[in-house]
């Protein structure tokens, strides 16, 4: 076998190979590029238009992929949210609780009373919906629902502005005991910055999901 | 999906060399030519404004006998539309239009 056939056939394999890793929607687009080839008479530009196909093919492949069609990523999502919603209704209903005076006994978390006590109504109602939208969010998650991007980024939204809300009362005393927890340990603040990124995280998954086309 | 505002410079060229005599189909490795793109840069543009409708694509009958059909390119209306506005634009630019180093880069 003489170099230039040599670089060919290398071209040849490479095509094929560029073929098989296109995703199906884009198959007529690999055709396209591998036909190409025998109109190309020098036999090194052949081998770099081969490698430049494969090139487009293993791009349009990354492109094609849902992050959710991969169960233990939808799974993770999932779980993800669920935390979030147990986290949402445990304040939603520990507050409202409180609020309407359902404890009998003491209340069992008494440092927070101050905070609950100017805490207004519409604060827990409205994290009980938040939180019942998570829930519904998890089901979308794991249908695959391209409105599961909504249904998490709402709610999650609501969240951080609730957030800000009970950060800027003063007399809430969130700021201080942020600080207090702060100076505790540096690195108290590490967690709600981790879940945070992690769930704007998976908002941008869901968002590429939505982008990418349902395979066929 | 609408393209950007403003495109690469490698979306440029390849408007640019479309824009050239456009009423006539062109090969991809033509298009490679004229825009000194290589294949890995040139398809996946040209599948993008093919997916936005700027793009028409058809197989071609090849000349020779024996040979396989090719695909050809062509702008459509709103593609030739979107060509003039952005190399309007590119021409306006501090750079201008700037070319393209062999390597498509």
């Amino acid at each position: 076998m003489t170099l230039q056939t040599a670089s060919r056939w290398l071209s040849k394999r490479l095509l094929s190979t560029a073929m098989r890793v296109s995703p199906l929607e884009r198959e007529e687009w690999a055709r396209a590029m591998s036909r190409e080839v025998d109109e190309i008479p020098s036999n090194r530009e052949a081998l770099t238009w081969a490698l430049g196909c494969l090139q487009a093919s293993c791009h349009e492949r990354l492109k094609s992929i849902r992050p959710t069609n991969f169960w233990p990523v939808r799974w993770g999502m999932a779980l993800w949210v669920a935390l979030l919603a147990v986290d949402t209704l445990f304040y939603a209903g520990i507050t409202l609780a409180y609020k309407l005076g359902l404890f009998t006994e003491h209340y069992p978390y008494p440092e927070n009373v101050p905070s609950l006590e100017v805490t207004p109504l519409w604060d827990p109602m409205l994290c009980l919906l938040t939180g019942g939208v998570f829930l519904w969010a998890i089901v979308l998650i794991l249908r695959r629902s391209r409105l599961a991007l909504q249904a998490v980024v709402v709610p999650f939204v609501v969240s951080l502005l609730l957030f800000a809300i009970r950060l800027v009362r003063p007399e809430s005393g969130y700021l201080e005991s942020l600080s207090i927890a702060y100076q505790k340990s540096h690195y108290a603040l590490m967690w709600p910055i981790a879940g945070l990124t992690f769930t704007i995280l998976i908002c941008l998954a869901l968002w590429r999901d939505r982008q990418t086309p349902a395979p066929r | 999906m609408p393209l950007a505002r403003k495109c690469s410079r490698q979306t440029l060229a390849v408007l640019a060399a479309s824009m050239q005599q456009p009423r006539s189909w062109k090969h991809g490795y033509e298009l490679s030519k004229g825009t000194g793109l290589k294949s890995g840069t040139l398809y996946p543009i040209l599948i993008r404004l093919s997916d936005q409708g700027f793009l028409d694509s058809r197989w071609e009958e090849a000349e020779q006998p024996g040979r396989p059909p090719r695909h050809v390119y062509r702008l459509t209306a709103t593609g030739l539309a979107l060509a003039r506005e952005q190399l309007r634009v590119a021409a306006e630019s501090e750079f201008g239009l700037r070319p393209i180093k062999a390597g498509g880069r």
